[in-house]
């Protein structure tokens, strides 16, 4: 399995390649009144609107942990990537399998991480469970780990992730 | 009785030559002695006024090479060595010496010409102060090029970053062509190496130009000093040489002013040296007035001489024949007396030597 790699913070984070669409420059987005605190904003690239996630506040950090460093630098100013992942429609033309077990969300959406790593290929037999006891970040989100160069590569649940975990059991 | 008077009469006759011609030598001796005295005062006084001239020479020559304005002393006379004091040496005709020196610069001129040497001494020194702070400026606009060029190497990451982000996106869209774009895969990741070690070189390089800035600075800091200090030294030594070359100007003035002095101390030597040349003329009153004794000692011997004619007169006769005698003698002293020097003074007369 190709996993396509980037960092929140100290975790080092993968989500599935076939699940992503792109990857771009985090930019201007346009914030959504009401909406959850992870709701990052709405974002139109060539045409599409996108619902940007914040990952870090939808693994429940504290503002210090979103924001390091204080207030030093506008949160625009920061430089950080959007994953884009694929349609639920999209990723049925690749793989039906994938699509209907990992991919249930049928919008555009998009993850804000910190900072891009790279693509690693990933022998499904080494991914293990969530051990019990890793900090910052709930087992519920997390589809797998594998171990990789002294670091722990977590391979995130995006389904979960996105608060559809549910929907796409049935 | 006329034989015995005659005999007395001889006696003193004899007696009176003898004492006539004791002062006759008198009177030659007193002659040879004014002589003697006169000679030696004027070889004295030449002498003196001889000094006197050659030092009025030297006192001339030392003020003329003191004169501002010319570089060369137009009579060529050094100051220097002694010149060879001819009696009659004319201040400014010089010893007339052939060895003109060249160039021979005095005091004032010495002052004239150290001042402007150091003139140009701290003009020199200002220009590399001015240089200096020019260099100051440039060494500024090499450090806000570096900033450009740091700025430039941001621009460098900037793509090298845009350039990861469409590799890993080809990578991405090369995963969706499964075994199909497994090669598209690999040239991805190729790029995105690229874009890595272009990102670690620009990084060497911020390192590499971080640390010529610190230099630079380093080095305008020094410049900035070098600027300053150099400046305020020269400045100061300047106003010290001004200070020290007016003091050597007014002892040169004063020396002047002595000299001139001198000179016309020389002078006045000189002149009172010439007077006394004048004055010694008087030998000629005194073998004048020798003479005139001497001529009226021989009128005295004649006299006596005819006081002892031999008795051949008849002794009535004596008396009216003296008498005669007396009258003829009397006549011989006027006329002597006539011929005689009439001065009786030194400043009588008009007699100039010199």
């Amino acid at each position: 399995m190709l996993v396509s790699t980037f960092t929140l913070g100290d975790l080092y984070l993968g989500i599935n390649i076939l699940l992503v669409r792109e990857i771009n420059r985090s930019m201007e987005c346009t914030p959504v009144p009401g909406a959850p605190d992870y709701i990052r904003g709405m974002l139109n690239i060539r045409g599409r609107v996108i619902t940007l996630f914040d990952l870090k506040r939808r693994l429940g950090w504290s503002d210090d942990e979103v924001e390091p460093g204080g207030g030093e630098g506008s949160p625009a100013k920061r430089k950080r990537y959007n994953v884009i992942m694929k349609t639920r429609h999209e990723v049925m033309r690749i793989n039906q399998n994938l699509a209907e077990t990992k991919c249930p969300w049928e919008d555009p959406v998009g993850l804000v991480v910190d900072q891009l790593g790279d693509v690693r290929d990933i022998v499904d037999d080494n991914i293990l469970p969530p051990p019990a006891n890793l900090r910052r970040i709930s087992a519920d989100f997390i589809h797998g780990v594998v171990e990789f160069e002294r670091s722990l590569l977590v391979i995130l649940d995006v389904a979960n992730v996105l608060g559809l975990g549910h929907d796409y059991a049935e | 009785m006329n034989e015995e008077l005659h005999a007395l009469a001889g006696e003193i006759r004899a007696e009176l030559h003898r004492e006539v011609d004791n002062l006759r030598e008198e009177l030659l001796q007193v002659r040879k002695l004014v002589q003697d005295a006169i000679l030696k005062l004027t070889e004295s006084f030449s002498g003196i006024r001889d000094q006197a001239n050659s030092q009025h020479v030297l006192v001339t020559s030392l003020t003329s090479s003191m004169d501002a304005g010319d570089a060369v002393d137009p009579d060529g006379v050094d100051a220097e060595a002694p010149p060879p004091a001819p009696a009659e040496a004319h201040p400014h005709g010089g010893t007339g010496s052939g060895e003109s020196q060249g160039k021979r610069i005095n005091i004032r001129q010495f002052v004239a010409e150290t001042d402007g040497i150091l003139r140009t001494f701290v003009d020199h020194i200002i220009l590399v102060s001015r240089q200096s702070m020019e260099m100051v400026h440039r060494v500024d606009d090499l450090s806000a090029q570096m900033q450009e060029v740091v700025a430039l190497l941001k621009d460098v990451n900037a793509i090298a970053e845009q350039t990861n982000v469409l590799a890993l996106n080809a990578r991405i869209v090369a995963a969706r062509a499964g075994q199909a774009g497994a090669p598209f895969s690999v040239v991805a990741g190729e790029v995105r190496k690229l874009a890595k070690s272009s990102n670690q070189f620009s990084d060497k390089i911020r390192g590499v130009v971080t640390k010529s800035q610190q230099d630079i600075e380093a080095a305008k800091g020094i410049i900035e000093i070098m600027a300053s200090k150099d400046m305020s030294f020269a400045i100061e030594s300047k106003g010290r040489v001004d200070d020290m070359m007016a003091e050597v100007s007014e002892i040169d003035r004063f020396t002047a002013i002595t000299l001139t002095e001198v000179s016309r101390i020389t002078d006045a030597l000189n002149h009172s040296v010439g007077v006394a040349v004048m004055s010694l003329q008087f030998e000629d009153m005194v073998t004048q007035l020798t003479g005139s004794i001497e001529n009226k000692l021989a009128i005295v011997e004649s006299v006596m001489d005819g006081l002892s004619e031999p008795p051949s007169i008849e002794p009535t006769e004596i008396i009216p024949h003296l008498r005669l005698h007396l009258e003829a003698q009397k006549e011989r002293f006027d006329e002597v007396d006539r011929r005689a020097v009439r001065q009786t003074s030194m400043d009588e007369g008009d007699i100039e030597l010199f």
